[in-house]
């Protein structure tokens, strides 16, 4: 009886814990998520060869492959001049 | 609640206020940069352009002297000068980093001379391998010249060595890149910032009816959201994906929207819109219409004869035989698949005024597939052994997104490169004509459709988004200065100056507190009815196809069969 008892008090306890902690237990589920894809899953997807060997590129040369507009990367920039000489010289 | 009309609408309208503030950044840094351009600018250019007339004149390849007088040309920047890096630094987004998100912010001395001198001995011997291809190009090129240029196969192997020698000056520069590291702290820089943008968009804020205090009370969060995307952004492993601050934003947003909840209290500050629009007329001084001649007519072909044509073939395909239930959704799609990604799904949905849900489906698509051709497309135009510009063209023009294209066409090389950058410039620049024409159409056609009922000029007027007047302003009086300028100044002042040295800056800013406000207005269960059926990634699917397969034969016809002079000259 006695163990019921403590056994109905734990849920009591436990329950208003668990609906009000939640959405933050969900919030930093979803950090840890992103923490793993950053720096555990992505790393490891990137070692297979074909993915590697455009992901050196980038690296090597320091490319921004995140730039939305052509503005965004200096590659454009200096194309830009390049084919404009070309083009004229 | 009834929109106001008459004069009011030009304070009280938050479309006239992304115009007056675009316009009042862009004023700034016209104010900045034009009075102050690098000392001995033009002389300098003419002496460039001299060295390359005369190897023009005297060589058919481009000669050593040719391409040193071309990288003396790209290093005139307005953005180079002094007060210009003074200026970028208190407005810079987090700097990169691999494992300590603490270096995005702030990198002691001691920290970069320890950066330093570890990349030091690769960039030593990158100076050496450099040194000893120079002298293999130039006794290649010497060889060629004794023959009058008259041998090709000196030529041939002048032409060869002397493409050794450039990637060798590639690979060193990136080498000097990492090795000439400089400590920074951007923390206060970043506090003075949110700071002036709480007040930026504040005042505009309160003069059209909303409480000053609850936005600047909010704004701190939502930029605090912006500089967390930026660090996820500059992380060496996703910058290597392609997956940048867009994604990051919208997916921390989501991520506090859909577990604790937006508070109530934030909500003032969550400003999709507002960002957006503000954002769209700085991105429209980036269009510049003089570049669509960069590469002559086959640029124009593939870039704005294909574009068009694949954007309204993949929109019909969505409406009469996917049936795409959201017509807003289909054309930010086919805009996003078609165009230049991101940057054109962002100018479509604001410009026929799409739900922030489908904006996020066909960002998140766009990310996804960059990420997935950024791989594919390269491995397999080198597997195939295809030439340099029909792939770099081919690229180009498919590829969505802008960073994408540019690291696909450099693990092909710098023809690759110089060419796939030059035809996604072009169809960055369609993004002005895109968005002017849909947002013509949604107020002409699909909302008449929608209200059954004859609409007047004046109602259309009334409907039309007043910001996309701003962006496209902005964008016809930036190519007139461009052009007036000429291409080596304009690129100098303008180019690299106003536009990449500071509004292109807040720009980025902008965009990125727009996708987080998105993210945190966002019931993540929302996005299910959007993709029913599947039908968005069958229409992005179908559409890239016949992207891809029209664009590779354009390019061809183009490049190979009506222009052969224009391929040979790059």
């Amino acid at each position: 009886m006695a163990s019921l008892c403590n056994t109905k008090m734990n849920k009591l306890m436990t329950a208003p814990f668990c609906i009000r902690f939640l959405p933050w237990i969900k919030l930093c589920s979803g950090l840890v998520l992103i923490w793993l894809f950053v720096f555990v899953a992505a790393p490891r997807v990137q070692k297979y060869s074909y993915i590697a060997k455009v992901h050196d590129v980038i690296r090597e040369n320091n490319i921004d492959a995140t730039a939305l507009v052509y503005t965004e990367i200096q590659e454009f920039g200096d194309a830009d001049v390049h084919i404009r000489d070309a083009m004229n010289y | 609640m009834e929109e106001p009309r008459g004069i009011s609408m030009l304070w009280k309208l938050e479309d006239y206020w992304a115009i007056w503030l675009g316009f009042l950044l862009i004023a700034i840094g016209l104010m900045i940069f034009l009075p102050r351009p690098p000392d001995g600018m033009r002389e300098n250019i003419n002496a460039a352009n001299a060295i390359m007339q005369q190897e023009a004149n005297a060589a058919p390849i481009k000669t050593i002297a040719w391409h040193k007088a071309n990288d003396s040309k790209m290093k005139i920047k307005a953005s180079g000068e002094g007060y210009a890096k003074q200026l970028a630094n208190w407005i810079a987004h987090p700097q990169g980093w691999k494992t300590n998100p603490i270096e995005s912010l702030a990198l002691s001395q001691e920290k970069a001379e320890a950066k330093n001198s570890s990349a030091a001995p690769k960039y030593e011997a990158a100076q050496a391998y450099t040194a000893e291809v120079l002298t293999e190009a130039q006794e290649a090129e010497n060889a060629a010249r004794a023959a009058g240029f008259k041998d090709a196969s000196l030529n041939e192997k002048a032409k060869s060595a002397i493409a050794e020698w450039r990637k060798a000056v590639n690979e060193e520069s990136a080498a000097k890149k990492k090795a000439s590291v400089s400590s920074y702290n951007h923390i206060l820089h970043l506090i003075v910032l949110c700071i002036f943008l709480a007040v930026f968009f504040g005042v505009g804020m309160a003069v059209m009816g909303k409480s000053f205090s609850q936005f600047c009370a909010a704004f701190p969060v939502v930029f605090l959201i912006a500089v967390l995307a930026y660090m996820l952004d500059a992380q060496s492993t996703m910058k290597e994906y392609g997956i940048g601050y867009a994604a990051w934003a919208i997916i921390f947003g989501l991520l506090i929207s859909n577990t604790i909840g937006t508070p109530k209290w934030l909500m003032p500050a969550v400003q999709t819109e507002y960002y957006i629009k503000t954002g769209l007329v700085l991105l429209g001084a980036e269009i510049l219409f003089g570049k669509i001649l960069a590469i002559g007519t086959p640029g124009i072909f593939v870039a704005w004869v294909v574009t068009p044509i694949v954007l309204i073939a993949t929109y019909l395909f969505g409406q009469k035989i996917l049936k795409i239930s959201s017509r807003t959704l289909n054309i930010t799609i086919s805009a996003d698949m078609s165009v230049c990604g991101v940057s054109a799904a962002i100018a479509t949905a604001a410009a026929c005024r799409a739900k922030k849900e489908e904006l996020t489906l066909a960002v998140g698509m766009s990310l996804i597939f960059t990420s997935i051709m950024m791989i594919i497309m390269p491995n397999f135009i080198l597997a195939v052994g295809m030439d340099p510009v029909l792939g770099g063209a081919w690229m180009g023009g498919t590829i969505d997104a802008t960073g994408a294209v540019a690291a696909a066409g450099a693990f092909l090389g710098d023809k690759a490169l110089y060419v796939a950058a030059t035809i996604k410039m072009i169809q960055n620049v369609l993004i002005g004509v895109i968005a002017f024409f849909v947002a013509v159409y949604w107020c002409w056609k699909v909302e008449r459709d929608e209200s059954g009922s004859r609409i007047s000029i004046m109602e259309i007027w009334h409907r039309f988004p007043k910001f996309v007047l701003g962006f496209i302003t902005a964008s016809i009086l930036f190519s007139i200065l461009y052009q007036a300028m000429g291409g080596d100044v304009g690129y100098a002042m303008v180019d690299n100056g106003v536009l990449r040295g500071f509004t292109r800056i807040f720009r980025g800013w902008f965009f990125c507190m727009a996708f987080v406000s998105i993210g945190l207005a966002t019931d993540f269960r929302e996005l299910k009815k959007y993709f029913v059926g599947g039908k968005p990634l069958i229409l992005y699917v179908c559409g890239q196809s016949l992207n891809l397969i029209l664009t590779l034969t354009m390019a061809y016809i183009m490049f190979y069969l009506v222009f052969p002079d224009i391929t040979a000259k790059i």
